[in-house]
């Protein structure tokens, strides 16, 4: 059965482009369009969507990153794709912390796409090459692997994350914590493993 | 309330505002007395000593730079103010407190400085000095000989001294003087020195002001290219989506491919419209300190997107390509070496394949493209000043390329050897350049 998919752009060519693309894969289907982050989260609970494909910049409207942190407090496992035109230097790790399933350049999207959207829809995370190689310089590497951790916490965070549930507002509601104690708690493992921020504990993890 | 002098007609003619009024008087025994309104160089305030000879003709005697040293002490200050206050005419007993004599011999650096007064030396200066000039009283600040005097080769003279007002405040220059000396021959420098100063203060108030336009204009610039671009990319990648839905539908026909390489090229054009946009904004893009990329990665980029825009051209890599990590943006590398790499497929012979090596050593790398044939301009402007389009392009990718590599602490090299063109580019792992602090979570604009 065909995902279905979310696309969220305030262009309208541009929403009309990605749906005629994704269209074209049988593994997709496009379930709703919307122009705005309000629309959007209409559009997910409407549709019962199982990806969203959101661009970063979302006309005058809380943008891209806003609209994950929206999404991920009410639905903690939907994957959200972060599409813009804007340097993946600059806003992916943003969009990663927020819960972002990944982050795609706009000039190579054509081509990466549908990888990209498989590997979200495995509630794994997408990133670049560049990006991952700039959140984990090559060299760095973890002290130890995710799963020696014997904590039960870590253990639970660890299950969430790999489930795709990346969002401090989601982890939170998942295991029912308050989100500092989950920030805590994370912050821990990023210590322990040696790594260079939260974001390179989420590609580790994943 | 002011008779306007041949005096002042001169002091206007070079460009003073002159409100010379009942203040310009002789005074007995045919002393000279001029008072001039004047703009000082606010970062230089002087002391001035001017005269009016037997013709009327301005004349200066002596200028003092009074020095920031000076200025500093309190004495000095309480001075200037005292002839600031003299400008609306308070009297000078409401600053009994302050030994303005001494103050001003201070600010002089002179030996002596006294006040002669006709009811004698040892009177206080009770009122407006000023007036006491417009009175008739011999108002003199007698400063030691070996400065003054001896500059007015007067010694033993009665000299009158001005001071002049400090910082962007017009103030009043007054002087007096004695005696039929010939006072013409230093006037009008000094009148020229204060109206430099003058204008001085004028031009860099305009200068500042220019300062601050550019600078507003740079910025409206930059807005301007960062939308452009931005609104660029969003008029392409729809096209691109919709080559692609192409593509599956029909495959990758040649026509489909020669839309792809079209897009290509806009996309590269929009890239060096983004690249421009901080090279003409002044301001360089930050570098990340976490920023990593593998040089051997950015070259096979770099031969991917250059083999999708000219395809039929071959590119040899000769030898291995260096694997390793320096602290730039892939993006910027893989610029810099995209503009090489089409610079050499564009102007190279098309019967003959570019080369690309490269190597590593002592913690940097370096990656040389070549080609055969000539430069593609007649010298190496493009490194500078960029061309004209007969030649081809404006030579501003490379120009740009340049100033990218500069600014990240890169050094881009480009000569004609052996009859073949020559581009290398020197990409430290440590740069010389302090990296730019860590691009901070900014809100979304």
């Amino acid at each position: 059965m065909a995902r279905r998919i979310v696309v969220v752009d305030d262009v309208e060519e541009v929403r009309a482009g990605l749906a005629d693309l994704i269209d074209t894969d049988p593994d997709f289907t496009v379930a709703g369009v919307a122009a705005s982050a309000e629309e959007a989260l209409a559009a997910v609970d409407r549709c019962a969507a199982d990806l969203v494909l959101a661009d970063l910049i979302l006309g005058v409207g809380p943008h891209g990153i806003q609209l994950t942190t929206g999404i991920k407090a009410r639905h903690p496992l939907l994957p959200v794709l972060i599409l813009s035109a804007r340097p993946e230097s600059t806003f992916a790790e943003q969009a990663v912390l927020a819960g972002a399933a990944g982050y795609l350049m706009k000039e190579d999207a054509a081509n990466i796409l549908f990888d990209a959207m498989h590997v979200a829809a495995r509630g794994e995370l997408w990133l670049s090459s560049a990006m991952r190689n700039h959140l984990l310089p090559a060299g760095i590497t973890a002290s130890g692997t995710p799963d020696q951790l014997e904590d039960r916490l870590a253990a639970s965070l660890i299950r969430e994350l790999r489930r795709g549930n990346r969002s401090l507002v989601g982890l939170a509601r998942t295991l029912n914590m308050a989100q500092p104690a989950v920030e805590h708690a994370l912050e821990g493992m990023r210590k322990h493993l040696g790594l260079p921020s939260r974001a390179a504990l989420y590609l580790v993890v994943g | 309330m002011s008779d306007r002098s041949p005096l002042s007609a001169q002091l206007v003619g070079l460009g003073f505002d002159v409100d010379l009024g009942p203040r310009l008087r002789r005074v007995d025994g045919g002393a000279d007395v001029v008072v001039v309104r004047a703009w000082p160089d606010r970062l230089a305030p002087g002391v001035a000593v001017l005269a009016v000879d037997a013709e009327g003709d301005v004349r200066r005697r002596a200028d003092h730079a009074v020095t920031s040293e000076q200025l500093r002490t309190d004495a000095s200050a309480a001075v200037w103010r005292a002839w600031a206050a003299r400008r609306v005419h308070r009297p000078l007993a409401e600053d009994s407190d302050v030994d303005w004599l001494e103050a001003l011999r201070l600010t002089l650096g002179a030996r002596e400085a006294r006040l002669v007064r006709r009811g004698g030396p040892s009177d206080p200066p009770s009122h407006d000095l000023l007036t006491e000039v417009a009175h008739g009283d011999r108002l003199v600040a007698w400063v030691g000989a070996d400065r003054v005097a001896a500059d007015l080769g007067l010694a033993g003279a009665d000299v009158a001294l001005a001071v002049a007002g400090m910082d962007r405040e017009p103030a009043w220059v007054v002087a007096a003087g004695l005696g039929g000396a010939d006072w013409a021959e230093a006037a009008l420098p000094l009148l020229r020195a204060a109206a430099d100063a003058r204008d001085r203060v004028v031009l860099l108030e305009r200068l500042a002001e220019a300062r601050t336009a550019s600078q507003r204009h740079d910025q409206l610039v930059r807005k301007l290219l960062a939308v452009l671009t931005h609104d660029l990319r969003n008029v392409l990648f729809p096209i691109q989506l919709g080559l692609k839905v192409l593509e599956r539908q029909v495959g990758a026909t040649k026509q489909v491919l020669a839309l792809y390489r079209s897009v290509a090229n806009g996309s590269d054009l929009v890239r060096r419209l983004s690249d421009a946009t901080w090279v003409f904004g002044g301001e360089p893009p930050a570098r990340s300190p976490s920023v990593s990329s593998d040089v051997a990665d950015v070259c096979r980029a770099a031969l991917r997107y250059v083999a999708g825009r000219f395809p039929g051209r071959a590119i040899e890599v000769v030898g291995d390509l260096p694997s390793l990590q320096v602290p730039f943006a892939q993006s910027v590398l893989e610029g810099i070496l995209t503009t090489l790499l089409t610079n050499a497929l564009q102007h190279g012979p098309p019967d003959r394949p570019v080369q690309l090596s490269g190597r590593a050593e002592d913690e940097s790398a370096w990656i040389t493209v070549l080609n055969g044939g000539h430069l593609p301009f007649s010298d190496l402007n493009q490194l500078g000043p960029f061309q004209h389009r007969a030649r081809g392009g404006l030579g501003l990718g490379l120009y740009v390329a340049n100033r990218l590599a500069q600014a990240q602490g890169m050094d881009l090299q480009v000569r004609e050897v052996d009859g073949e063109v020559q581009s290398t580019l020197h990409i430290p792992a440590r740069p010389a350049i302090p990296a730019a602090a860590a691009i901070p979570a900014v809100a979304i604009e």
